[in-house]
Protein backbone atom coordinates (compact mmCIF):
# COMPACT_ATOMS: atom_id res chain seq x y z
CA UNK A 1 0.00 0.00 0.00
CA UNK A 2 1.24 3.31 -1.06
CA UNK A 3 0.28 6.68 -1.25
CA UNK A 4 0.89 7.94 -5.28
CA UNK A 5 -0.05 11.62 -6.74
CA UNK A 6 -1.38 10.35 -9.48
CA UNK A 7 -4.03 11.73 -12.38
CA UNK A 8 -7.43 9.56 -12.96
CA UNK A 9 -6.28 8.03 -16.44
CA UNK A 10 -3.18 6.89 -14.25
CA UNK A 11 -4.75 5.44 -11.32
CA UNK A 12 -6.84 3.72 -14.03
CA UNK A 13 -3.86 2.51 -15.76
CA UNK A 14 -2.88 0.77 -12.19
CA UNK A 15 -5.48 -0.45 -11.34
CA UNK A 16 -5.50 -2.38 -14.84
CA UNK A 17 -1.53 -3.79 -13.90
CA UNK A 18 -3.13 -4.96 -10.04
CA UNK A 19 -5.83 -6.66 -12.47
CA UNK A 20 -3.11 -8.00 -14.25
CA UNK A 21 -5.28 -7.85 -17.28
CA UNK A 22 -4.09 -10.21 -19.95
CA UNK A 23 -5.04 -8.46 -23.33
CA UNK A 24 -5.94 -4.94 -23.84
CA UNK A 25 -7.16 -3.30 -27.09
CA UNK A 26 -7.80 0.08 -27.59
CA UNK A 27 -7.92 3.29 -29.55
CA UNK A 28 -6.60 6.69 -28.52
CA UNK A 29 -9.24 9.61 -27.84
CA UNK A 30 -9.00 12.21 -25.73
CA UNK A 31 -9.23 12.18 -22.76
CA UNK A 32 -8.93 8.59 -22.63
CA UNK A 33 -5.45 8.61 -24.06
CA UNK A 34 -2.89 8.31 -21.14
CA UNK A 35 -4.68 5.32 -19.66
CA UNK A 36 -3.95 2.75 -22.99
CA UNK A 37 -0.52 5.33 -23.55
CA UNK A 38 0.33 4.32 -19.83
CA UNK A 39 -0.81 0.71 -20.47
CA UNK A 40 1.10 0.53 -23.43
CA UNK A 41 4.23 1.68 -22.28
CA UNK A 42 4.19 -1.16 -19.81
CA UNK A 43 3.82 -3.78 -22.10
CA UNK A 44 6.25 -2.51 -24.55
CA UNK A 45 8.85 -2.83 -21.17
CA UNK A 46 7.91 -6.15 -19.89
CA UNK A 47 6.51 -4.84 -16.53
CA UNK A 48 3.17 -6.12 -17.55
CA UNK A 49 2.67 -9.53 -19.19
CA UNK A 50 -0.08 -8.66 -21.48
CA UNK A 51 -1.14 -8.57 -25.28
CA UNK A 52 -1.64 -4.83 -26.32
CA UNK A 53 -3.57 -5.04 -29.89
CA UNK A 54 -3.14 -1.83 -31.26
CA UNK A 55 -6.67 -2.23 -33.05
CA UNK A 56 -7.81 0.81 -36.18
CA UNK A 57 -11.20 1.44 -34.12
CA UNK A 58 -13.39 1.39 -31.24
CA UNK A 59 -15.73 -0.96 -32.83
CA UNK A 60 -12.53 -2.90 -33.37
CA UNK A 61 -11.47 -2.40 -29.82
CA UNK A 62 -14.19 -3.58 -27.96
CA UNK A 63 -14.71 -6.76 -30.65
CA UNK A 64 -10.90 -7.59 -29.95
CA UNK A 65 -11.48 -7.59 -25.97
CA UNK A 66 -14.88 -9.29 -26.52
CA UNK A 67 -13.01 -12.04 -28.09
CA UNK A 68 -10.17 -12.17 -25.69
CA UNK A 69 -12.78 -12.35 -23.42
CA UNK A 70 -14.36 -15.75 -24.83
CA UNK A 71 -10.95 -17.46 -24.29
CA UNK A 72 -10.90 -16.80 -20.84
CA UNK A 73 -8.38 -14.09 -20.28
CA UNK A 74 -9.36 -11.00 -18.85
CA UNK A 75 -9.52 -8.06 -21.14
CA UNK A 76 -9.75 -4.55 -20.86
CA UNK A 77 -10.53 -1.61 -23.31
CA UNK A 78 -11.13 2.26 -22.74
CA UNK A 79 -12.56 4.87 -24.84
CA UNK A 80 -14.87 8.37 -24.81
CA UNK A 81 -17.28 10.01 -26.13
CA UNK A 82 -17.68 9.56 -30.08
CA UNK A 83 -15.50 6.40 -29.62
CA UNK A 84 -17.98 4.86 -27.34
CA UNK A 85 -21.08 5.62 -29.54
CA UNK A 86 -18.83 3.89 -32.28
CA UNK A 87 -18.76 0.63 -29.71
CA UNK A 88 -22.22 1.32 -28.94
CA UNK A 89 -23.08 -1.78 -31.24
CA UNK A 90 -20.49 -4.06 -29.83
CA UNK A 91 -21.07 -3.37 -25.94
CA UNK A 92 -24.63 -5.51 -26.83
CA UNK A 93 -22.67 -8.13 -27.84
CA UNK A 94 -20.27 -8.13 -24.82
CA UNK A 95 -23.72 -8.20 -22.69
CA UNK A 96 -24.94 -10.52 -24.78
CA UNK A 97 -22.30 -13.07 -24.71
CA UNK A 98 -21.52 -12.47 -21.18
CA UNK A 99 -18.20 -11.29 -21.85
CA UNK A 100 -17.14 -10.18 -18.88
CA UNK A 101 -14.62 -6.85 -20.65
CA UNK A 102 -14.24 -4.05 -18.20
CA UNK A 103 -14.21 -0.95 -19.88
CA UNK A 104 -13.28 2.85 -18.91
CA UNK A 105 -15.07 5.69 -20.22
CA UNK A 106 -13.41 9.23 -19.64
CA UNK A 107 -16.80 11.20 -20.32
CA UNK A 108 -16.32 13.45 -22.56
CA UNK A 109 -19.05 15.23 -24.40
CA UNK A 110 -20.48 14.77 -28.12
CA UNK A 111 -19.93 16.34 -31.10
CA UNK A 112 -21.48 18.71 -33.10
CA UNK A 113 -20.36 20.84 -32.01
CA UNK A 114 -17.24 19.29 -31.27
CA UNK A 115 -15.72 19.52 -27.66
CA UNK A 116 -13.47 17.51 -25.46
CA UNK A 117 -14.87 18.67 -22.23
CA UNK A 118 -16.64 16.54 -19.90
CA UNK A 119 -20.54 15.91 -19.63
CA UNK A 120 -22.66 12.29 -19.63
CA UNK A 121 -23.65 12.68 -23.03
CA UNK A 122 -21.69 9.60 -24.25
CA UNK A 123 -22.01 6.92 -21.30
CA UNK A 124 -25.71 7.58 -20.09
CA UNK A 125 -27.22 6.91 -23.30
CA UNK A 126 -25.21 3.47 -23.31
CA UNK A 127 -27.03 2.66 -20.38
CA UNK A 128 -29.49 0.12 -21.82
CA UNK A 129 -26.80 -1.80 -23.47
CA UNK A 130 -26.45 -4.55 -20.71
CA UNK A 131 -23.16 -3.07 -19.02
CA UNK A 132 -22.93 -2.38 -15.60
CA UNK A 133 -22.56 1.37 -15.00
CA UNK A 134 -20.31 3.12 -12.14
CA UNK A 135 -19.40 6.75 -12.07
CA UNK A 136 -16.51 7.60 -9.55
CA UNK A 137 -16.51 10.88 -7.88
CA UNK A 138 -12.48 11.09 -7.60
CA UNK A 139 -9.75 9.77 -8.56
CA UNK A 140 -9.40 6.83 -5.82
CA UNK A 141 -12.66 5.53 -6.81
CA UNK A 142 -11.80 5.32 -10.10
CA UNK A 143 -9.17 2.80 -9.03
CA UNK A 144 -11.12 0.87 -6.75
CA UNK A 145 -14.08 0.74 -8.72
CA UNK A 146 -11.86 -0.94 -11.82
CA UNK A 147 -10.67 -3.85 -9.33
CA UNK A 148 -14.03 -3.94 -7.96
CA UNK A 149 -15.89 -4.05 -12.08
CA UNK A 150 -13.73 -7.49 -12.29
CA UNK A 151 -14.03 -9.12 -9.36
CA UNK A 152 -18.69 -8.43 -9.55
CA UNK A 153 -18.13 -8.87 -13.64
CA UNK A 154 -16.80 -12.30 -14.06
CA UNK A 155 -18.59 -13.29 -10.59
CA UNK A 156 -20.65 -16.48 -12.10
CA UNK A 157 -23.95 -14.85 -10.78
CA UNK A 158 -23.28 -11.90 -12.88
CA UNK A 159 -21.24 -12.37 -15.81
CA UNK A 160 -22.20 -9.02 -17.38
CA UNK A 161 -19.31 -6.25 -18.81
CA UNK A 162 -18.86 -3.23 -16.73
CA UNK A 163 -18.27 0.27 -17.68
CA UNK A 164 -16.43 2.61 -15.21
CA UNK A 165 -16.78 6.35 -15.71
CA UNK A 166 -15.11 9.55 -14.54
CA UNK A 167 -15.18 12.88 -15.90
CA UNK A 168 -12.76 13.46 -18.43
CA UNK A 169 -10.01 16.28 -17.67
CA UNK A 170 -12.10 16.80 -14.06
CA UNK A 171 -10.27 13.63 -12.80
CA UNK A 172 -8.93 11.94 -15.54
CA UNK A 173 -6.59 14.94 -15.92
CA UNK A 174 -6.31 16.16 -12.27
CA UNK A 175 -3.84 14.65 -10.06
CA UNK A 176 -4.62 13.35 -6.63
CA UNK A 177 -3.36 11.44 -3.90
CA UNK A 178 -4.30 7.80 -4.59
CA UNK A 179 -3.74 5.11 -2.38
CA UNK A 180 -2.27 2.01 -4.45
CA UNK A 181 -3.23 -1.35 -2.72
CA UNK A 182 -0.35 -3.53 -2.76
CA UNK A 183 -0.62 -6.40 -5.70
CA UNK A 184 -0.12 -9.32 -3.15
CA UNK A 185 -4.13 -8.37 -1.37
CA UNK A 186 -5.02 -7.90 -5.00
CA UNK A 187 -4.23 -11.06 -5.96
CA UNK A 188 -6.31 -12.61 -3.29
CA UNK A 189 -9.25 -10.33 -4.25
CA UNK A 190 -8.78 -10.92 -8.04
CA UNK A 191 -8.11 -15.05 -8.65
CA UNK A 192 -7.72 -15.55 -12.44
CA UNK A 193 -10.26 -18.31 -12.83
CA UNK A 194 -13.11 -18.15 -15.38
CA UNK A 195 -16.62 -19.22 -14.69
CA UNK A 196 -18.22 -18.89 -17.81
CA UNK A 197 -18.58 -21.07 -21.62
CA UNK A 198 -15.52 -20.13 -23.29
CA UNK A 199 -13.49 -20.65 -26.42
CA UNK A 200 -11.62 -24.03 -25.95
CA UNK A 201 -10.14 -26.29 -28.35
CA UNK A 202 -10.63 -29.42 -26.28
CA UNK A 203 -14.61 -28.54 -25.90
CA UNK A 204 -15.48 -27.19 -28.55
CA UNK A 205 -18.56 -24.39 -29.04
CA UNK A 206 -20.60 -22.20 -31.42
CA UNK A 207 -21.13 -18.83 -29.93
CA UNK A 208 -23.03 -15.95 -30.84
CA UNK A 209 -25.90 -18.27 -32.82
CA UNK A 210 -29.24 -17.21 -33.36
CA UNK A 211 -32.04 -17.28 -31.27
CA UNK A 212 -35.45 -17.38 -32.05
CA UNK A 213 -38.44 -15.93 -30.37
CA UNK A 214 -39.00 -19.08 -28.44
CA UNK A 215 -35.71 -18.57 -26.52
CA UNK A 216 -34.62 -14.71 -26.64
CA UNK A 217 -36.85 -13.63 -24.40
CA UNK A 218 -35.64 -15.90 -21.20
CA UNK A 219 -31.97 -15.19 -22.81
CA UNK A 220 -32.42 -10.94 -21.77
CA UNK A 221 -34.18 -12.14 -18.56
CA UNK A 222 -31.72 -13.75 -17.28
CA UNK A 223 -29.01 -10.74 -18.08
CA UNK A 224 -31.76 -8.44 -16.61
CA UNK A 225 -32.07 -10.68 -12.95
CA UNK A 226 -27.78 -11.17 -13.35
CA UNK A 227 -27.73 -7.28 -13.63
CA UNK A 228 -30.26 -7.39 -10.40
CA UNK A 229 -27.59 -10.11 -8.76
CA UNK A 230 -24.93 -7.66 -9.17
CA UNK A 231 -26.27 -4.93 -6.47
CA UNK A 232 -25.69 -8.16 -4.14
CA UNK A 233 -22.60 -9.29 -5.61
CA UNK A 234 -20.80 -5.78 -5.59
CA UNK A 235 -21.81 -5.13 -1.54
CA UNK A 236 -20.10 -8.50 -1.10
CA UNK A 237 -17.35 -7.96 -2.63
CA UNK A 238 -17.03 -4.85 -0.80
CA UNK A 239 -16.54 -6.54 2.56
CA UNK A 240 -13.86 -8.71 0.80
CA UNK A 241 -12.64 -5.46 -0.65
CA UNK A 242 -12.48 -3.85 2.92
CA UNK A 243 -10.77 -6.69 4.63
CA UNK A 244 -7.59 -6.52 2.30
CA UNK A 245 -7.57 -2.54 1.30
CA UNK A 246 -9.35 -1.18 4.00
CA UNK A 247 -11.69 1.18 2.34
CA UNK A 248 -15.31 0.42 1.31
CA UNK A 249 -17.93 1.99 -1.30
CA UNK A 250 -21.60 2.07 -1.44
CA UNK A 251 -23.68 1.40 -4.16
CA UNK A 252 -25.22 4.80 -3.31
CA UNK A 253 -23.03 7.53 -0.90
CA UNK A 254 -25.17 9.72 0.99
CA UNK A 255 -23.95 13.14 2.91
CA UNK A 256 -25.93 14.38 6.00
CA UNK A 257 -29.14 12.64 4.79
CA UNK A 258 -29.82 10.95 8.10
CA UNK A 259 -32.40 14.60 8.72
CA UNK A 260 -32.21 16.37 5.56
CA UNK A 261 -35.55 17.68 4.21
CA UNK A 262 -33.89 19.01 0.52
CA UNK A 263 -31.48 16.45 -1.38
CA UNK A 264 -29.37 16.67 -4.60
CA UNK A 265 -29.16 13.24 -6.48
CA UNK A 266 -26.56 13.30 -9.35
CA UNK A 267 -22.99 11.41 -9.90
CA UNK A 268 -20.13 12.03 -11.17
CA UNK A 269 -17.28 14.81 -9.92
CA UNK A 270 -19.74 17.49 -9.77
CA UNK A 271 -20.93 15.51 -6.09
CA UNK A 272 -17.91 16.73 -4.50
CA UNK A 273 -19.01 20.24 -5.07
CA UNK A 274 -22.45 19.72 -3.62
CA UNK A 275 -20.76 18.55 -0.49
CA UNK A 276 -19.38 21.78 0.38
CA UNK A 277 -22.49 23.40 -0.84
CA UNK A 278 -24.18 21.19 1.93
CA UNK A 279 -21.76 22.03 4.32
CA UNK A 280 -22.04 25.73 3.54
CA UNK A 281 -25.97 25.54 3.84
CA UNK A 282 -25.76 22.96 7.20
CA UNK A 283 -24.11 26.36 8.62
CA UNK A 284 -26.83 28.82 7.92
CA UNK A 285 -29.56 26.29 9.43
CA UNK A 286 -30.85 24.76 6.28
CA UNK A 287 -31.30 21.02 6.48
CA UNK A 288 -29.79 19.87 3.26
CA UNK A 289 -28.44 16.42 2.01
CA UNK A 290 -26.70 15.01 -0.90
CA UNK A 291 -26.91 11.50 -2.72
CA UNK A 292 -24.03 10.42 -5.22
CA UNK A 293 -24.55 7.30 -7.18
CA UNK A 294 -21.94 5.09 -7.99
CA UNK A 295 -23.61 2.14 -9.31
CA UNK A 296 -25.83 3.74 -11.98
CA UNK A 297 -26.82 0.25 -13.09
CA UNK A 298 -27.65 -1.26 -11.47
CA UNK A 299 -29.33 1.13 -9.98
CA UNK A 300 -30.60 0.95 -5.79
CA UNK A 301 -33.72 1.62 -6.34
CA UNK A 302 -35.07 0.60 -3.39
CA UNK A 303 -32.37 2.22 -1.29
CA UNK A 304 -32.91 5.20 -3.33
CA UNK A 305 -36.53 5.01 -2.89
CA UNK A 306 -36.40 5.05 1.35
CA UNK A 307 -33.67 7.51 1.48
CA UNK A 308 -35.30 9.95 -0.28
CA UNK A 309 -38.83 9.52 0.48
CA UNK A 310 -37.95 11.28 3.72
CA UNK A 311 -37.26 14.48 1.94
CA UNK A 312 -39.61 17.39 1.42
CA UNK A 313 -38.29 18.21 -2.02
CA UNK A 314 -35.57 16.17 -4.11
CA UNK A 315 -32.99 17.74 -6.77
CA UNK A 316 -31.86 15.96 -9.47
CA UNK A 317 -28.51 16.79 -11.42
CA UNK A 318 -28.24 16.07 -14.71
CA UNK A 319 -24.77 16.72 -16.72
CA UNK A 320 -26.83 15.49 -19.58
CA UNK A 321 -29.56 15.98 -21.75
CA UNK A 322 -32.76 13.56 -23.04
CA UNK A 323 -33.91 15.82 -25.62
CA UNK A 324 -37.58 16.59 -25.72
CA UNK A 325 -38.13 14.79 -21.60
CA UNK A 326 -35.56 16.38 -19.27
CA UNK A 327 -32.44 14.67 -17.94
CA UNK A 328 -31.42 11.06 -18.01
CA UNK A 329 -30.61 10.67 -14.15
CA UNK A 330 -34.11 12.22 -13.42
CA UNK A 331 -36.51 9.56 -15.46
CA UNK A 332 -34.57 7.16 -13.46
CA UNK A 333 -34.87 8.89 -10.00
CA UNK A 334 -38.28 9.67 -10.59
CA UNK A 335 -38.92 5.97 -10.86
CA UNK A 336 -37.82 5.30 -7.51
CA UNK A 337 -40.15 7.41 -6.27
CA UNK A 338 -43.21 6.25 -7.84
CA UNK A 339 -45.99 4.47 -5.90
CA UNK A 340 -45.23 5.92 -2.64
CA UNK A 341 -47.65 8.17 -0.89
CA UNK A 342 -45.29 10.99 0.10
CA UNK A 343 -45.95 13.76 -1.70
CA UNK A 344 -42.48 14.64 -2.96
CA UNK A 345 -41.83 18.11 -4.97
CA UNK A 346 -39.02 17.28 -7.73
CA UNK A 347 -36.99 19.76 -9.79
CA UNK A 348 -34.76 18.33 -12.32
CA UNK A 349 -31.23 20.82 -12.68
CA UNK A 350 -29.44 20.37 -16.44
CA UNK A 351 -25.74 21.66 -15.64
CA UNK A 352 -22.20 21.35 -16.44
CA UNK A 353 -23.13 20.66 -20.27
CA UNK A 354 -20.07 20.46 -22.38
CA UNK A 355 -17.55 21.12 -20.15
CA UNK A 356 -18.76 24.62 -18.13
CA UNK A 357 -17.59 24.82 -14.97
CA UNK A 358 -20.51 23.74 -11.78
CA UNK A 359 -19.27 25.92 -8.99
CA UNK A 360 -20.35 26.55 -5.80
CA UNK A 361 -23.03 29.31 -6.48
CA UNK A 362 -24.19 27.39 -9.13
CA UNK A 363 -25.28 24.23 -6.69
CA UNK A 364 -26.40 27.25 -4.01
CA UNK A 365 -29.02 28.17 -6.48
CA UNK A 366 -29.92 24.50 -7.23
CA UNK A 367 -30.70 24.26 -3.76
CA UNK A 368 -31.92 27.95 -2.89
CA UNK A 369 -34.48 26.79 -5.98
CA UNK A 370 -35.59 23.82 -4.34
CA UNK A 371 -35.84 24.74 -1.18
CA UNK A 372 -38.11 28.21 -2.48
CA UNK A 373 -40.28 25.84 -4.63
CA UNK A 374 -39.50 28.04 -7.20
CA UNK A 375 -41.85 27.49 -10.02
CA UNK A 376 -40.39 28.04 -14.17
CA UNK A 377 -41.89 29.08 -17.22
CA UNK A 378 -43.36 25.64 -18.81
CA UNK A 379 -41.98 23.02 -16.81
CA UNK A 380 -39.92 21.01 -13.81
CA UNK A 381 -36.58 21.77 -16.07
CA UNK A 382 -34.06 23.97 -14.50
CA UNK A 383 -30.52 25.59 -16.39
CA UNK A 384 -28.38 27.11 -13.08
CA UNK A 385 -25.31 26.93 -14.79
CA UNK A 386 -26.65 28.96 -17.98
CA UNK A 387 -25.23 32.35 -19.73
CA UNK A 388 -28.07 33.95 -19.24
CA UNK A 389 -27.14 36.81 -21.65
CA UNK A 390 -26.07 34.91 -24.50
CA UNK A 391 -29.32 32.71 -24.11
CA UNK A 392 -31.77 36.31 -24.06
CA UNK A 393 -29.65 37.36 -27.09
CA UNK A 394 -30.22 34.24 -28.78
CA UNK A 395 -34.35 34.42 -27.31
CA UNK A 396 -34.66 37.52 -29.43
CA UNK A 397 -32.99 36.63 -32.76
CA UNK A 398 -35.30 33.57 -33.21
CA UNK B 1 -29.56 -33.66 -31.15
CA UNK B 2 -31.23 -32.14 -27.89
CA UNK B 3 -31.50 -28.21 -28.06
CA UNK B 4 -28.74 -27.61 -25.33
CA UNK B 5 -30.74 -24.55 -24.08
CA UNK B 6 -33.66 -26.49 -22.68
CA UNK B 7 -33.02 -27.61 -19.64
CA UNK B 8 -29.87 -25.78 -18.47
CA UNK B 9 -29.22 -21.77 -18.58
CA UNK B 10 -26.88 -21.32 -21.33
CA UNK B 11 -25.90 -17.59 -20.47
CA UNK B 12 -24.98 -16.55 -23.73
CA UNK B 13 -26.77 -18.21 -27.03
CA UNK B 14 -24.01 -20.80 -27.98
CA UNK B 15 -24.24 -24.29 -29.33
CA UNK B 16 -21.91 -27.38 -28.95
CA UNK B 17 -19.05 -27.55 -31.57
CA UNK B 18 -19.89 -29.76 -34.87
CA UNK B 19 -23.54 -28.63 -34.43
CA UNK B 20 -23.66 -27.69 -38.08
CA UNK B 21 -22.36 -31.21 -39.12
CA UNK B 22 -25.69 -32.52 -37.28
CA UNK B 23 -28.33 -30.42 -39.44
CA UNK B 24 -29.06 -31.60 -42.76
CA UNK B 25 -28.11 -28.55 -45.12
CA UNK B 26 -29.44 -30.14 -48.01
CA UNK B 27 -32.53 -27.33 -47.70
CA UNK B 28 -30.62 -24.91 -48.58
CA UNK B 29 -29.02 -25.93 -51.51
CA UNK B 30 -30.72 -25.85 -55.28
CA UNK B 31 -27.83 -26.84 -57.23
CA UNK B 32 -24.55 -28.97 -56.36
CA UNK B 33 -21.28 -29.13 -58.11
CA UNK B 34 -20.37 -32.70 -59.88
CA UNK B 35 -16.81 -33.58 -61.00
CA UNK B 36 -16.08 -34.93 -64.57
CA UNK B 37 -12.98 -36.70 -63.47
CA UNK B 38 -11.92 -37.50 -67.02
CA UNK B 39 -11.61 -33.50 -67.74
CA UNK B 40 -10.00 -32.66 -64.86
CA UNK B 41 -6.36 -31.57 -64.39
CA UNK B 42 -6.12 -31.14 -60.42
CA UNK B 43 -5.22 -27.71 -61.17
CA UNK B 44 -6.32 -26.54 -57.46
CA UNK B 45 -8.70 -23.74 -58.97
CA UNK B 46 -11.75 -24.94 -57.49
CA UNK B 47 -9.99 -25.64 -54.42
CA UNK B 48 -8.31 -21.70 -53.94
CA UNK B 49 -12.46 -20.37 -54.88
CA UNK B 50 -14.60 -22.02 -52.75
CA UNK B 51 -15.91 -20.26 -50.22
CA UNK B 52 -16.39 -22.50 -47.78
CA UNK B 53 -13.76 -25.35 -48.36
CA UNK B 54 -15.76 -28.23 -49.48
CA UNK B 55 -13.62 -29.33 -52.53
CA UNK B 56 -11.89 -32.93 -51.27
CA UNK B 57 -8.58 -33.45 -53.10
CA UNK B 58 -7.93 -37.09 -53.00
CA UNK B 59 -7.02 -39.21 -55.72
CA UNK B 60 -10.35 -38.00 -57.77
CA UNK B 61 -11.30 -34.22 -56.85
CA UNK B 62 -15.14 -35.16 -55.53
CA UNK B 63 -16.88 -32.16 -52.93
CA UNK B 64 -18.02 -32.75 -49.09
CA UNK B 65 -22.18 -31.74 -50.03
CA UNK B 66 -22.66 -31.71 -45.66
CA UNK B 67 -21.20 -27.96 -46.02
CA UNK B 68 -21.48 -26.97 -49.93
CA UNK B 69 -24.14 -24.60 -50.28
CA UNK B 70 -24.39 -24.80 -54.29
CA UNK B 71 -23.06 -21.51 -54.97
CA UNK B 72 -21.09 -22.47 -58.21
CA UNK B 73 -17.88 -20.78 -58.07
CA UNK B 74 -16.01 -23.90 -58.50
CA UNK B 75 -18.09 -24.55 -61.74
CA UNK B 76 -17.44 -21.00 -62.73
CA UNK B 77 -13.77 -20.93 -61.74
CA UNK B 78 -12.72 -24.37 -63.49
CA UNK B 79 -10.72 -23.40 -66.73
CA UNK B 80 -11.35 -27.02 -67.96
CA UNK B 81 -15.56 -27.19 -67.45
CA UNK B 82 -14.99 -30.29 -65.14
CA UNK B 83 -17.49 -28.86 -62.98
CA UNK B 84 -21.37 -29.24 -63.94
CA UNK B 85 -23.94 -27.89 -61.64
CA UNK B 86 -27.00 -30.00 -61.50
CA UNK B 87 -30.30 -29.57 -60.29
CA UNK B 88 -30.95 -31.24 -56.60
CA UNK B 89 -34.32 -32.97 -58.12
CA UNK B 90 -32.39 -34.17 -60.93
CA UNK B 91 -28.85 -36.08 -59.03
Amino acid sequence: MSIRYITGCNAAAEAVRLAKVEVIAAYPITPQTHIVQSISNDVFNGKLPAEFVAVEGEHSAMSAAVGASMTGARAFTASSSQGLAYMHEVLFYAAGLRAPVVMAVANRSMASPVSIFVDHQDSLPQRETGFLQYYAENCQDILDLILLAYKVGEDKRVLLPVMVCFDGFYLSHVSEPVDVPDADSINRFLPKDPKYPYLDVQNPKLFNVMAFPEHYEELSRDRYVSMAEAAKVFDEANIEFEKLVGRKHNRIETYMMEDAEYALVGLGSIMGTTRVVVDLLRESGQKVGMVSIKSYRPLPVLELSEILAKCKGVGVLDRDVAFGTGGIVYQDISRCLINRKENICMRNFILGIGGRDVTIPVIRKCFLALIENKETENCDVYWPGENASLWSAWKENR
Amino acid sequence: MKHPWNDKSPLSAWYPGGYSEMKDPKVSRTIRPVFDNSKCIKCNMCYIYCPDGCIIRDDKYSVNYIYCRGCGVCAKECPRGAISMIREDKV
